[in-house]
Formats: C-alpha cells, structure tokens, sequence
C-alpha cells in the first residue's frame, strides 16, 4: 500500500522521496540557508530554485515517543477494563473474548502505526526559503503545498514543548491576514532552523515594505 | 476629575513627520482647548431601550406572568429597568469626548476610567445609524472606524446632527488633512464651490454619485430573494418560546382546510394555497428589501465609497476603496430572468459576525442590493480603479477534462446506493428510484462541472461557479494571502488538484475562491505563477 502512494510522488510536482538511511544520517542541510543570516534572501536570487528540503529527522523518534506514549494510555484503559469487566461478570462468556480480541488487535496496530507512521510521514514533509516566500508540503494521503508570501507574513511564533526542548526540535507557526489558512504551522524544524527561518521571514518582509 | 489619571501620551500617536502649526491650526488648536463635551442627553433614552433590548426575553416572560396574576416577574422587571436606568445614567454622565492636540479623544467611567485616543488622520470614517426614534430628537449614532478593521474604533451613542456636523468637519476637512491627500482637498474644494447644501441627514453634500436604486428595483430584488422567510422563522420562534402553540387551537384550523380527495379540484386547491404563501413571502421579501435600502445611493468621495439607505433606519457607511478584499456578483435565476444583480463586497475583518450593527451590515454584507446588470461592468471600475475587463475577454479555464466523468461517475455511486435504500425500505420497486434518480444526477453533475470556471487576469483571479445561482468573484494579488495546493487519494487517481486562494475576507460573499477538480499540472502551475505575482504585488495596510 505504501509503495502505490510512494509512486504517485513521481510526479514532478512532488519532492523525491528520500531514501531512509540517508534521511536518519542527515547532517542539518538547513544550515546552508543560514550562512550569512545578515543579509536578506531576496536579493540573492540563488536559492529561487532550492530544492525542498525535509524537517528534522529527529522529529521520527519524537513522533514515535509520542505514539509510545499515547498507546501506553490505551493499554493502561484497557487493563482498566479487562479489570473491572472480568470482575464483573460471573463466568467469561464469548463476547468477553472477543472484545478482548478485538482491542488487542486495535492496540497493536496502533502500537504498530505509531511505530510506522512517523518516518511516512516524515519523508511527506518538506519545505523551502526563496525570495517570494515560504512554501510547505505536507500530507501521506491527503497531500497538500502551501506557499506564504513574505510580504503577508504578519508575525511568526517559534514555540518548544518539554519533549520538543529535549529533542532540540521546534514548531514554527506563520500568521497571515488570511481566513481559511490564517496560520500555517511547521512542527519537527530543528529550534536553530525555526529561529533562523523566522528571522529569515522577517526580514524578507522588512526589505520588502522598505521600498 | 481628569486629573487623576495620566493624559495620554500624544507622541505615541503623532505621526513624526508633524510640520510645525501654521496659523490655521493654531486657531483650530485654540478651538480644541474647548471644554470636552458630553453626548446629547437623549442618549439616556437609547441606553436604556439598547439595555431593554438585551433583557427583551425575561421581560417578556414578565409580562406573561403579569398577564397570569403574579406581580412577582413586574418587580423583577423593574429591578431590571432601574439598574439600566442607573448604569445608562451612569456611563452618560461619566463619558466626554473632545479633539484634542490631533487626536478624538473619548473618556468614560469613573472607577475603571478607559481614555480611547484616535488619531485624527487615522480616521477613516464615521458612520451613522439613524433610526425612527432618532430621527425624532435629530440625532444619530456615530461609529468611528480607522484602518484596523474588525470594530469601530469608538462608538457616540448619540449626537445632535449639528454636533455630528462639527465633529465631522473637523475630523475631515481640519488641518490634520490639508497637506496629507491632495484628493481630500480636491474633495474640499468641490464641496466649497456647490454650496454647503446639506442633504437629507445633511453628511453627503459632496462627491460623484455612482449608483441610486429605485424602489421598483427592490421590489425585483424582494420578489427573487428568501428574505420573507424569515418572517415565518421569527413568528415560530416566538411561538415556541412561550409555549403558544397549545393555546393554537390546530383543530379549528384544520375544519379550514379542505381534504384532499385526490380530485381535481382539491389539487388545484393546494396548488394554489402553495402559490398563495410564496407569493406572501416574497412580498414580505420586498417589505424588508424596501425598509432596509429605501432610497439608496453609492457615492465615491475622492477614495472612500459611501452609501445611504433605509425607510426608518436610515444608515449612512463609507467603505474606503482600498479596503475592498474581495468582490463577488451573484445572480439567482430570478434575477437573471429580471437582469439584474448582487454585488458584494468583504473588507478586511471582521464582517460577517451575529453582533454587527446596521451600519457595518449595509456596507460590508450587502453592499449594492440589487443593480441592473448591464451597469455592474461600471461600477466595478468605480470600486477599483483600472479592473478594466470584460468577462467574456478573459481566458476562462474551465476544469480538467475529465472532472465530468468522474463527477458522473459519482453520481452512479449515490444512485446505486439509492436503490439499496430503496430495495430495504419499499421492496423490489424500490430499486427504481436509482434508476429515476441517476439521468437526474448526471446532468446536474455535467452541468455543474461546466459551470465552475477559472481564470487569471491583469489584476487577479476571478472564479465563476452556479448552476442556478451565478456567482463569479475576484480577488487581486495583493490581496491574496496563502496559496494552497490539495490532493486526495481520489484527486491523484484523477489527476486533479484544488487549488485554494485564501484573502483576509470573512466570508458574508460565501463564495471561497477553492478549485476543485483542477487538472493536476495546471493547478501546480498556477500554485507557482500566483505565488511569484502575489509576492510582486505588495499590500497595502494603511490607505
């Protein structure tokens, strides 16, 4: 099932999937971006065409915590009800067993997914810096490409959870003057990049309102 | 008592480039030091009846219990009606406003005192709301808004018309405009040569009138729209709410109405009754149309759009050209067959809340009414200089080739799974109703994929959709916010995309400029050119 969506993304619209080993030794292509924070992108005109670029591989193992530990609260609810539905009833009888056939097989697959899921969707996550602006793509099955002009950014929020702040990861939210898309977030950038790429949005927009 | 409290910091709010005072605005800065004056004293009127109007229900139920023999819900009421009493006396006797060093200046409370500074040049109008009861002490409600959008930013509830007259001739035409726009002293200038002859509210003396609307348009308008409806949800509203419907005797009703036996006659009967309440909802329809924008009229003064309209409530609003996001035609079947139009408009902010007042209603969601078609090429061009076009020139792009197989293909799935319903609940025969169904389905899902259109222009996108309803709405690149690119599972499989081009409008138009069914690779493509445009074009926040 995987691979039939990994073949959509032959098209030329979508990023080339990146092999996984090498998305794990991943040395922070980012920094490229920012060599010389001073001084603005729009004028650069270089990176116009950069190639997309994926978040932080250190957002997988985040992800995979996360799933860890949301399915160690659904074990701990279902040992809850084992508990108390196997006290409540005189003899186990066979719809006992199949609920509990049926959770177990729900359980492992969440453990499963929690597990698989987050390279997925990490290999779907990208973006880039140019001088019109940010854009973002995003999505396994449901695919979707943001892009936000500079000039409409209205102000950026780089924030950092407890696990984030362990993992050295941050969420960059972009606030326009829209509707349907009036923020736009980017979690799993390492925190330098977010701080970078907001200065970097930033100033895109000043050099732009100066003129 | 204003000297317990800090003045507001002027220098926060001057602008930096200030020119040193001329002699002209030494006299008016003489005239500033005047004392700070207080509303008009009807405004305890309208403060109360404004109170009343929030606590309308309990003191119906007041009244019901009144009416059944407990004084007790009267003595609740009154408590009621004197606490608004005092609080409305109260926020009376405690509010002031003044124009002072440059800037209105509105003071109000005693214990949690709020001073509002506005800049005068920041100003960008002051709306007005007249209704019946105002109109009987010359007065009206003033709301003055600047460039932040979403709430006047401060409200006169309420002022004389001489009152409103000053503030206003020193809000716009005081020293604080003379060097800025030379289109305001344009403005001024032309005013001065036509005499101050004041019209009706005496506010718009001045300016090119670009639209009025006669009634019988807006009995075109009520007869084609839904509006009397709402009569039938307020009476039922009503009904519910005090439990009336038992003291409705249905019987007696019923004794009315004729049995249908199946005959002719009994046929034409109900056919005629059914005529007979739409044709009573459509004349409500025109009642409300007529009440609301009796006596419309759009005026542009130098870059603000100014409209005025009502029966009894009268609304005077002024929309500042640049503020226009987004502008959407609709045209229902009605009134295409009567060749007539809706132009709306959405301005940054906040439009389309349950709260808003007459004013923000008039002029951020319904704008122009109801406007014979052939006109509306016209007035675009009044409401953006240089949207020059004509719809039939522009390079329309309808939807990938094959959306209408797919949508068509839809449209089997929903009538197979018609006829499984109908098989379960009438038996065999139930299966026909896919079968009726599904020529039905597919020519509306024919249709509908040629009626969705897109199309890029010299100032923006424009998007058509409708089969029966017509609407074609335009945004411009400097108003365009996000660009965004969706794909579904499906979509891939089709090769389409949508393409979704979000503004900072709220969405009273209720037409979102999102494509669906976008062949793939032109959805892409457009992704990028609009990008690379929209990020060229810069906006523009303060007119």
């Amino acid at each position: 099932m995987e691979s039939s969506f990994d073949n959509a993304d032959d098209s030329p619209a979508e990023p080339s999937p990146l092999p996984e080993a090498e998305i794990l030794n991943t040395t922070d292509p980012q920094a490229a971006y920012f060599e010389d924070p001073a001084e603005p992108m729009s004028s650069t005109g270089g990176l116009a065409d950069q190639a997309f670029l994926p978040i932080d591989s250190r957002q997988i193992t985040l992800d995979r915590i996360n799933g860890l530990i949301i399915s160690a609260c659904l074990i701990v609810g279902y040992l809850v009800g084992l508990v108390s539905y196997y006290f409540s009833i005189s003899e186990p009888d066979w719809i006992f067993w199949a609920v509990n056939g049926g959770s177990l097989l729900f359980l492992l697959a969440i453990g499963t997914l929690s597990f698989v899921w987050p390279p997925t969707e990490f290999r779907h996550t990208s973006w880039r810096l140019m001088a019109t602006g940010l854009e973002i793509r995003r999505g396994v099955f449901w695919k979707h490409q943001i892009s936000i002009p500079s000039s409409r950014v209205q102000h950026v929020d780089v924030s950092q959870g407890p696990l984030q702040r362990n993992f050295g990861i941050g969420t960059l939210t972009i606030h326009t003057a829209g509707t349907s898309n009036a923020s736009v977030e980017l979690a799993g950038l390492a925190f330098e990049t977010a701080t970078a790429l907001r200065d970097q949005l930033v100033a895109q927009r000043e050099a732009l309102n100066v003129v | 008592m204003s000297s317990e409290i800090p003045e507001p910091n002027d220098n926060d709010f001057a602008p930096p480039e200030l020119d040193p005072p001329t002699t002209a605005e030494l006299a008016f800065q003489k005239h500033d030091d005047a004392e700070p004056r207080w509303l008009h004293w009807s405004s305890l009127l309208f403060g109360v009846l404004s109170q009343a109007k929030q606590l309308i229900i309990p003191l119906f139920f007041a009244g019901f219990s009144a009416a059944k023999g407990s004084v007790y819900g009267l003595w609740v009421a009154a408590v009621f009606f004197l606490m608004a009493l005092v609080i409305t006396t109260f926020k009376y006797l405690t509010l002031r406003y003044q124009i002072k060093g440059g800037d209105l200046i509105v003071k109000e409370g005693l214990i949690f005192r709020r001073v509002r500074t506005v800049p005068i040049r920041r100003i960008q109008n002051m709306d007005l709301v007249q209704n019946i009861v105002h109109r009987l002490f010359r007065v009206a409600e003033v709301k003055v808004e600047t460039a932040s959008g979403t709430e006047p930013e401060a409200t006169l509830r309420v002022l004389t018309m001489s009152q409103i007259q000053e503030l206003r001739d020193r809000v716009f035409k005081g020293p604080e405009r003379q060097p800025t726009a030379i289109k305001s002293s344009v403005v001024t200038e032309k005013s001065e040569t036509s005499e101050s002859a004041l019209a009706n509210s005496g506010l718009h003396d001045e300016g090119l009138v670009l639209l009025r609307i006669p009634t019988s348009w807006l009995i075109k308008a009520g007869f084609a729209s839904n509006r009397g409806g709402l009569i039938f949800g307020v009476l039922f509203g009503f009904m519910f709410q005090f439990d009336l419907e038992d003291q409705v005797n249905w019987k007696e009703i019923r004794n009315y109405i004729p049995e249908i036996d199946g005959s002719l006659q009994s046929f034409l009967l109900t056919f005629a009754a059914i005529l007979a309440v739409l044709l009573v909802l459509r004349v409500f329809g025109t009642i409300w149309y007529i009440l609301r924008f009796h006596d419309y009229e759009l005026k542009r003064v130098g870059e603000d759009l100014r409209i005025r309209c009502g029966l009894f409530t009268k609304v005077s609003a002024t929309v500042p050209r640049k503020r226009i996001q987004f502008i959407s035609i609709h045209r229902s079947l009605l009134l295409r067959w009567m060749g007539m139009s809706v132009i709306r408009i959405e301005t940054a902010g906040g439009a389309g809340k349950g709260n808003e007042d007459a004013a923000a209603s008039v002029s951020r969601r319904w704008f122009i009414p109801v406007v014979e078609h052939s006109r509306v090429e016209g007035l675009l061009r009044e409401l953006r200089p240089g949207l020059d076009w004509e719809p039939e020139q522009a390079k329309w792009v309808g939807l990938a080739k094959r959306a209408p197989a797919r949508l068509s293909r839809l449209a089997v799935i929903v009538c197979i799974l018609a006829s499984v319903a109908g098989y379960f609940a009438f038996g065999l025969w139930g299966l026909a109703v896919g079968g009726c169904l599904l020529p039905f389905a597919i020519g509306f899902a024919i249709k509908k994929s040629r009626s969705m259109k897109y199309a890029r222009t010299a100032f923006g996108v424009v998007y058509r959709s409708g089969i029966l309803t017509k609407k074609m709405s335009m945004t411009f690149f400097e108003r365009i916010q996000t660009l965004r690119v969706n794909q579904s599972p499906f979509d891939r499989r089709w090769k389409m995309a949508k393409l979704i081009v979000d503004t900072a409008a709220a969405g009273p138009a209720e037409h979102t400029i999102n494509v669906r069914f976008l062949d793939e690779q032109f959805a892409f493509q457009e992704f990028n050119e609009l990008t690379e445009t929209s990020a060229r074009n810069q906006p523009n926040w303060n007119p």
